[in-house]
């Protein structure tokens, strides 16, 4: 049998729709007052709905609503208001205290009526004084009001007569004979108005706009206690418990009978409260007539408010205001042409509703809420994200709609698709790629070119033009955000997995490919299995990727593993080396060359994995043992083994280095010693490469030191021819000038400044000769410093290697020392005692020979 | 014997009244479903055989026999309160209290919230904004023994019989109290719980439609409410001790009484009118003083039936 109960509303609910809509949270307070609230606006919709159509009057429904929630808070109405909110939260308090000791008090009414008619009885025989009498009334009413509830309460304890049928009985007898008794009292106060007549009128504080503050004083007095009873009292304790569970009431050692009848008295009491409080205090009159035969509803509301507020006394504050606005709007609403049982009509749906609060509690719209906090575009994303159960963390309102455009645009084109037939040839062209592709062979070629086919003519092109477009965009948006809130990486949710960024984005761009793109959906959608092994779709087989399983050897987790068979073993590891190897070689080939270095890397790969994975299959079995019941190996790999293992590893890697061999170091040791000798090989590595380099750029720099040289001789050549030139040009100039001689002039002149420029230009080149040199010079210089700096931390770490190395030989040794010591201590004692044995037996000899001589062989 | 005459009249008026309301109360609490809500289901099957019996539904005065395809409709119509009350309490778990206390409220409150519209569009002409019985022309009421209120009495006698019988005596009427004393014992049997407690509301919502209309028989103007009727069929119920037999002497009784109020046969006595209103309610009260040990309701009335529970 199901060990939860679920109704029939719940079963029927069991589907797809149920995940949107029921949820099975029911404790929160929040998810209380949110289902009193929906319970409430429900109520309040469909009475206006009953009112609009009842009197025609649907285009004045705005008009409706809005008298409803402010007409009374005007200037006339306020007192009304406030004073119908006061008797609404005494009359729900009477009901919530009985309730939480599980006793349904239908008598309100009956008992606030007794009250009432007791009290104005006395009062009006006895003619007290006007100061004194308004507290002899409140308290002979409820001592009324608490004797009937008692009555009510201890048929329930004593005799099992269920309170609510004897409370209508109690109510009715009430009154009735509060009638008769009301009237024949007030003969001789005023014959003229029997029924409706209340002596009281003029002793207690007057209503009309005059007791409203005790009214609320008293009000929230009776709050304050009640709420303080309930919840911090030890009675209000064994009441709550009385009411939840009475077998536990009784188990617990309470006074169960006791309970019930105190509870109802208290109960009573508040009603008495309440029927001072409106007869009294409210309403000058009692309106009670035979010939009407309705009980006051005062009670019935108080039950209306008690069951929507959940039984809080603090909530019960609101529902009734709400009540209260509803109850004084009703003479505005007069004015509209809307009957005045209106409010009849809300509280009693409103109270049906409280009774259907279930379906109201196992209500989920977190659909609306999230709308109004993650952004306009959530719901439309969610579609999508459901679809790929994907789960966007980390994305802005900004990118959400970016991805639901793209995705439009997809829905877009699969429309147009759905909606518009390709023209006949096309579809022949198809349906013939089809027969071939499904009938020939299922050849890649052929599939290819059917789908091209198809994308061509069915807008597809276009998709994953514009998805390659929408990546690029996206990837450039992430990177800028990325710097914006200085973040080093990003990342996606898969169920349980997380995808980081540099593995996200070889998918994201593999979705660009639209077949690529359905596979990885579907494989995302699959990522909720934990393990994604879709070759062999058996639901008993769930292998560990082991791969993952080896990459993450180091951190020591734990995994649980189970494997069915060797074969399905071989051949995921045959599929894990595969993808590996693409990965590793296959990604970007260029030339042929490449191309067969990636084929040499793949096959690396590939017998390394293989070998792995086979190697630790045989491990597994070997320490854990196979389940031969259920063919299935199971395996759980604690931290330790792991820790071992990779210990094992280390070991190897640093027995590499010669003089490490047989060293014996701990396991903290070892760890800091894995690390120094990668770093060591890795600075090794370095000062051999920048060496290499730095003596590369020497050789680099000394072609244009000589370059230099030459150019500089050239300049100084050039400067003499210069010389002479400008010489000549002086002479002539010095000399008797002919006209004959001046074009001769101006060429020397012309040549001169040829000359000139000549030397400028190579001074430059010279001067760049030199400064690429100096620059070589320069870079190698650095790489020697680097070189240098290397060599220190090399030789740091060595020496570090080297002080580890001495100091775990040297503990080894003084291990050894004590050993050796304690071995020696540990024969000394051995030596010590034995001796002792031996003159504790020859003592013993000695004393028994005596004693054989005294002729007493018994006697030791 | 005129005065005898209307009394008898009116009593047995009263007694079918309170007799279709008891086995209202009946039938669903046989099936484990306490229906409080008799009172609020009356008021609406009052509200709806004012249509039905109207002038403006027939399209001129109805005759004698469609009568009976009146209180058919009624009683269809009351089924909606029945289905509330149904929904409510099989399928949501809800209090049965409650959604009882919710019946009535509701019942009672779109009864006089709807009654002058209706009256208005039912009667145009008519000053009186209340919702009356049609049939009072067809079906005198007179202050004789023999009147038409005797009919009305042996008929809803005869459904009182009939459920009787069917409830004690065949295969179907077994099962159906067998769910009202212990529902998964049914239910281990195969046999729909949800089903049978759904027929019981549905067919008690009925009844008290018809007890509704009848009442309709007895005012000459309805004003929104039953006059308490419907608690006092209640009290007729729990005093009967859930058996028919007994059920139909303590509503003669109390039909009685209650006719006995309205004339002056007891105020001659010296008793105030108010006393005899009262006494049905001091009976109920000290049968239950005296009954209340015995646990004569069903076993499981009023407990909401969930199958995981054994």
């Amino acid at each position: 049998m199901n060990s939860s109960p679920k109704s029939l509303f719940q079963i029927k609910l069991n589907n797809k729709w149920q995940k949107f809509v029921h949820s099975d949270v029911r404790q929160s307070t929040t998810k209380k007052i949110l289902a009193t609230i929906a319970a409430i606006f429900a109520a309040f919709v469909i009475a206006i709905i009953i009112a609009c159509t009842v009197s025609k009057a649907w285009d004045k429904a705005g008009q409706i609503i809005g008298t409803i929630f402010s007409s009374g808070f005007q200037d006339k109405y306020l007192n009304t208001l406030f004073s119908n909110m006061a008797i609404l939260v005494v009359g729900g308090l009477s009901f919530i205290f009985a309730y939480k000791a599980g006793l349904f008090n239908i008598g309100i009414s009956g008992q606030m009526v007794a009250g009432a008619t007791g009290a104005t009885l006395i009062c009006h025989l006895a003619g007290l004084p006007s100061g004194a009498n308004q507290f002899i009334i409140l308290i002979i009413s409820m001592c009324l009001g608490a004797l009937f509830a008692a009555i009510v309460g201890a048929l329930k304890a004593y005799l099992k007569i269920n309170e609510v049928v004897s409370s209508i009985m109690f109510n009715w007898i009430i009154y009735f004979m509060s009638i008769l008794i009301l009237g024949s009292a007030a003969i001789p106060h005023d014959a003229s108005n029997l029924n409706t007549d209340a002596p009281v009128d003029s002793l207690l504080f007057r209503m009309n706009g005059e007791s409203l503050i005790p009214l609320l004083i008293m009000a929230g007095i009776l709050i304050a206690i009640v709420a303080l009873v309930l919840n911090y009292t030890v009675f209000g304790r064994k009441q709550r418990v009385t009411g939840l569970s009475n077998s536990g009431a009784l188990a617990a050692g309470y006074n169960v009978k006791a309970n019930m009848i105190a509870s109802m008295a208290i109960s009573g009491a508040i009603a008495g409260v309440l029927g001072v409080m409106i007869y009294c205090g409210f309403s000058p009159n009692m309106p009670v007539t035979a010939a009407a035969k309705a009980i006051p509803q005062d009670g019935f509301n108080g039950i209306s408010v008690g069951l929507i507020s959940m039984c809080s006394p603090l909530a019960s504050v609101p529902v009734s205001l709400f009540f209260s606005m509803v109850k004084t709007s009703v003479s505005d609403l007069q004015i509209l042409n809307i009957d005045n049982h209106i409010s009849d009509v809300i509280f009693g749906i409103v109270v049906y509703g409280a009774a259907a609060i279930a379906l109201f509690l196992n209500l989920k719209p977190y659909w609306l809420t999230l709308d109004i906090v993650r952004g306009k575009n959530y719901s439309k994303i969610k579609h999508e994200r459901n679809m790929t159960n994907i789960e966007l963390l980390s994305l802005s309102t900004d990118q959400c709609s970016i991805l639901h455009k793209y995705y439009a645009f997809y829905q877009k084109q699969q429309r147009i698709r759905s909606t518009y037939k390709l023209p006949w040839y096309i579809r022949v062209k198809i349906w013939w790629a089809n027969v071939r592709y499904w009938v020939v062979t299922k050849q890649s070629q052929l599939r290819i070119k059917r789908n091209k086919t198809k994308d061509v003519y069915s807008g597809k092109l276009y998709y994953k033009q514009e998805m390659v477009h929408l990546v690029v965009n996206r990837h450039e948006e992430l990177v800028a955000d990325l710097k914006q809130e200085k973040r080093s990486g990003w990342y996606v949710k898969v169920s349980d997995k997380v995808l980081t960024s540099p593995d996200l984005f070889k998918k994201v761009k593999d979705a660009t490919d639209f077949a690529v793109s359905q596979e990885l959906m579907k494989d995302l959608q699959k990522a909720n299995e934990e393990f994604k092994l879709h070759p062999f779709s058996d639901h008993e087989i769930r292998l560990v990727p082991l791969l993952s399983y080896l990459q993450n050897l180091r951190t020591g987790l734990t995994y649980r593993i189970e494997i069915s068979k060797q074969n399905k073993l071989t051949y995921f590891a045959l599929m894990q080396t595969k993808e590996q190897a693409e990965s590793i070689g296959l990604a970007e080939i260029r030339s042929k060359k490449q191309y067969e270095f990636a084929r040499s890397v793949y096959f690396k790969a590939y017998q390394k994995t293989y070998d792995l994975v086979k190697r630790h299959y045989d491990t597994m079995v070997k320490t854990f043992g196979r389940d031969k019941q259920l063919n299935i190996l199971g395996v759980r790999f604690n931290p330790a083994v792991l820790n071992t293992l990779y210990m094992n590893n280390l070991k190897k890697e640093i027995s590499s280095i010669g003089h490490l061999i047989n060293c014996p170091l701990s396991k903290a040791q070892l760890r800091e010693v894995g690390a120094l000798v990668s770093e060591t090989t890795y600075l090794q590595s370095k000062i051999e490469s920048s060496g290499a380099q730095a003596i590369s750029f020497r050789k680099m720099a000394q072609p244009y030191f000589e370059k230099n040289k030459k150019l500089t001789k050239e300049a100084e050549e050039q400067y003499l021819e210069l010389k002479a030139k400008t010489k000549k040009i002086n002479q002539m100039v010095n000399g008797p000038l002919a006209s004959a001689q001046l074009p001769a002039i101006n060429e020397l002149i012309q040549q001169a400044d040829e000359i000139n420029i000549a030397i400028t230009n190579t001074k430059v080149d010279a001067a760049d000769a030199r400064d690429t040199g100096q620059g070589y010079i320069d870079r190698c210089k650095q790489l020697n410093d680097e070189v240098a700096e290397a060599t220190q931390r090399r030789d740091n770490a060595n020496r570090k290697i080297a002080s580890i190395v001495e100091k775990a030989r040297n503990d080894e040794q003084n291990i050894k020392q004590q050993k050796f010591e304690a071995q020696r201590l540990a024969n000394e004692k051995a030596e010590r005692e034995l001796r002792r044995l031996a003159e504790r037996r020859a003592r013993k000899k000695a004393h028994n020979a005596k004693a054989m001589k005294g002729g007493q062989p018994w006697a030791i | 014997m005129g005065d005898l005459g209307s009394l008898l009249d009116l009593s047995f008026l009263f007694t079918a009244i309170l007799l279709a309301g008891a086995l209202s109360g009946y039938l669903s609490e046989r099936a484990g479903i306490v229906n409080l809500g008799i009172d609020g289901m009356m008021c609406v099957g009052a509200l709806f055989f004012g249509i039905f019996s109207s002038t403006a539904f027939w399209g001129g005065v109805p005759a004698f026999p469609t009568i009976i395809i009146a209180l058919l409709l009624t009683m269809i119509c009351t089924m909606i309160m029945g289905a509330m009350h149904a929904f409510v309490c099989i399928h949501l778990k809800a209090d049965h209290t409650i959604a009882g206390t919710a019946i009535n409220l509701v019942g009672l409150a779109l009864a006089t919230f709807l009654n002058p519209t209706l009256a208005r569009y039912l009667y145009p002409g008519a000053s009186n904004s209340r919702i009356m019985c049609q049939y009072s022309s067809c079906l005198p009421m007179g202050p004789s023994l023999f009147g038409s209120s005797l009919i009305i009495f042996l008929v809803v006698l005869a459904i009182a019989i009939a459920i009787f019988f069917v409830v004690n005596k065949t295969k179907v009427g077994l099962r159906f109290r067998a769910v009202g004393e212990n529902p998964n014992a049914v239910d281990a049997q195969g046999i729909s719980v949800f089903k049978y407690q759904w027929v019981a509301v549905l067919l008690s919502s009925a009844m008290a439609g018809l007890a509704g209309g009848l009442f309709l028989f007895k005012v000459t103007a309805f004003n929104g409410d039953v006059q308490s009727l419907g608690y006092l069929s209640l009290a007729i119920l729990i005093t009967g001790g859930w058996r028919v037999p007994k059920i139909t002497i303590f509503a003669i009784v109390f039909a009685l009484f209650n006719a006995a109020a309205g004339t002056t046969t007891f105020t001659q006595l010296g008793i105030p009118q108010l006393v005899v209103f009262a006494i049905p309610y001091i009976i109920t009260l000290i049968v239950l003083l005296f009954s209340g040990r015995k646990s004569l309701a069903p076993a499981h009335s009023g407990i909401p039936f969930e199958k995981g529970m054994r």
